[in-house]
């Protein structure tokens, strides 16, 4: 019994110590360019990961912005939602910021505006909480990330504040030279799957690894998301990375499929459109299914025809065998016609027989009525007067007909 | 058995393996989903992921129990060099994630009332040591597998920031690149505190925020 309690408790703290509440956010970073008073949206993703019900709330943290340029933008963006709201059956919420830039932003340079959810805290004397945030890189000329200083606070003494900035140097590491061609996606009917094919070129002279995401929208909303798990990418050559979008649940509409790369500390964006349409089964064959459709169909009649063709075959009257008996000129030979009636049915049957020289000259010829009955094996047996014949090769074809059908068999003999 | 019969059953269950391939073609075929493809790269798919920092749900709160002033307690009870209470565990924060992430702190206030210093409320951050944690190495700066030790992450006790009207929590890295394989997605999170010898009896509270985010170039 103490083993099963040991055991129990062994599982309890395996279970609890590996239980893990949390949640993730998606894009980690993402880039969007500075345009002078446009309205720009983007949409984040949280997963409840695992599935629980949960409140976050969203914020946005302007701590990364240098203090001129957090001036300048400290209108330009909004949530359209301060809590989201997870239940256990959901497993992604999405909230949006949304940006709205001013004529100017005088620095020049990537400004690293943060946006998060944050979970409630557990209670304690010194509690814990968990909060992730996207990097917004706000790109406005080049590429290098503009650090603004460091406040660091030095203690206070009962609300005596007292900072000192520190100025920390600009990263000197460059921006990697990789150019994201293009990305395709197939219009499909409901139900089937779009091909996705993103081309890449690495223009380093070593190997890059990148990974990513696809975010597929529509009218803005994401409606599903496909990572791009760690890619190599080999120097100086274009990479085509294929995936597809099953559209099994995919509504009818237009789509937009927007692929963000990421690669050491920077990210490129790429996107196209695409159609999901009413599937229609009359026009839902492609020339390629048709084709396969049609062959399968050829294969299916082939095949019944065989069949059909073999049991005809063995149905009805079948000639076993053409014996002969006493075979010399000037005198009479036996002809033994050997027979299976495979029919559940009496026949009336009309035996003829043939029989020809090499040149194919008919040297006689024996026609007689016969009563066959059903299901039965029999012989039958023919006299045949070989007057006037030579020494040689004969050929004797027996016909039997009977119901419009008939059976024929055909032996060479030697004289 | 009769001839017929055999060749009828031949001929029945032909037709009946083609229909049924004909249908797994055209009907169960397109069901099926998560087919990766290949070319030049590799590319799986999988719906989901993304960025994600979370506090264990066994280690997530640090209580000092009763706490005497001018004394100093901490939570590293892998190597006790302060007073430490017997129950009291350090915070353990994993990357639950499918990328590499940058760490934050700020806690909510500075969590004494008195006299204090800013070295008064610290924290650091150390390979996980906890039951069932991850192995990240042998040394914290030089072979750790978990996060980068050797810059951007705090591995000596330093002062939790906080904010102070009008300033904001300090933007630095409390850990650098913590992975995301889940074998060596996971940090301790160690607090110091020296109670000030002004500071007011009574119950003592702070939150401290945890944030995950994608990497930053260290300089």
């Amino acid at each position: 019994m103490k083993y099963v309690k040991l055991i129990f408790y062994i599982f309890t703290f395996f279970l609890l110590s590996n239980y893990m509440s949390a949640f993730l956010i998606s894009p980690p970073k993402y880039e969007v360019d500075f345009e002078s008073n446009a309205q720009k949206k983007v949409i984040i993703t949280l997963v409840n990961k695992p599935r629980e019900d949960k409140e976050l709330d969203t914020y946005i943290k302007y701590e990364f912005l240098h203090p001129i340029a957090k001036e300048e933008l400290k209108n330009a963006f909004s949530l359209n939602s301060s809590k989201v709201y997870f239940t256990n059956q959901e497993d992604y919420v999405y909230f949006e910021l949304l940006i709205n830039f001013p004529e100017n932003l005088s620095m020049v340079g990537t400004h690293d505006l943060r946006v998060g959810a944050v979970e409630s805290a557990q209670e304690g004397q010194v509690a814990f909480r968990a909060a992730n945030e996207v990097r917004i890189l706000i790109e406005n000329g080049n590429d290098t990330i503009i650090i603004p200083p460091i406040i660091e606070n030095v203690g206070g003494n009962g609300g005596t504040n007292k900072a000192k900035e520190t100025i920390r140097p600009l990263p000197t590491t460059r921006a990697l030279n990789i150019d994201v061609l293009n990305i395709s996606a197939k219009d499909v009917y409901q139900g089937e799957k779009s091909d996705i094919i993103i081309k890449i070129k690495n223009n380093e002279d070593f190997n890059v690894d990148i990974t990513g995401i696809i975010n597929v929208l529509k009218a803005n909303t994401v409606k599903e998301i496909i990572n791009i798990p760690s890619t190599r990418l080999e120097p100086a050559k274009i990479t085509d990375l294929k995936t597809f979008w099953d559209t099994k649940l995919a509504e009818i509409g237009e789509y937009t499929i927007g692929a963000t790369i990421n690669y050491q500390g920077d990210s490129k964006n790429v996107a196209t459109t695409m159609r999901v349409k009413e599937k229609n089964f009359l026009i839902i064959f492609s020339f390629r299914n048709m084709l396969i459709f049609l062959l399968i169909l050829a294969l299916i009649i082939l095949l019944l025809l065989i069949i059909l063709f073999l049991l005809n075959k063995k149905k009805g009257i079948e000639i076993l065998s053409i014996e002969t008996k006493n075979l010399l000129p000037n005198t009479i030979a036996e002809l033994i016609i050997r027979y299976k009636n495979h029919d559940n049915q009496d026949y009336t049957v009309y035996v003829e027989i043939t029989i020809n020289d090499i040149s194919m000259n008919v040297v006689d010829k024996i026609g007689t009525d016969e009563e066959i009955i059903s299901k039965s094996e029999g012989r039958l047996e023919y006299n045949w007067e070989t007057n006037n014949l030579n020494f040689g090769i004969y050929r004797i074809q027996t016909i039997i007909n009977y119901n419009n059908r008939k059976t024929e068999k055909i032996i060479e003999i030697k004289i | 058995m009769n001839r017929e019969y055999v060749y009828g059953f031949l001929a029945l269950i032909i037709v009946t393996s083609i229909l049924t391939s004909f249908f797994t073609f055209f009907y169960i075929y397109p069901n099926i989903t998560g087919r990766p493809v290949q070319d030049t790269g590799n590319v799986q798919v999988n719906v989901v992921s993304g960025l994600g920092i979370a506090i264990d749900t066994v280690y997530n709160v640090i209580d000092f129990g009763n706490i005497a002033r001018d004394r100093t307690y901490d939570s590293d009870a892998n190597n006790p060099t302060y007073q430490t209470p017997a129950i009291t565990n350090p915070i353990l924060i994993r990357n639950e994630g499918s990328v590499a992430a940058d760490i934050t702190i700020c806690a909510e206030n500075a969590f004494w009332s008195g006299s204090y210093v800013a070295s008064d409320f610290q924290y650091k951050v150390d390979m996980p040591l906890l039951a069932g944690s991850d192995n990240c190495g042998t040394d914290i700066s030089l072979n750790n597998n978990c996060f980068t030790g050797s810059s951007g992450s705090a591995i000596t006790y330093a002062n939790l920031p906080f904010p102070t009207f009008p300033n904001p929590c300090s933007n630095v890295n409390a850990v650098n690149n913590l992975q995301n394989a889940d074998t060596n997605d996971e940090v301790e999170l160690d607090i110091k505190i020296h109670v000030p010898v002004d500071e007011p009896t009574g119950a003592k509270s702070t939150t401290i925020t945890i944030t995950g985010v994608d990497p930053v170039t260290i300089p």
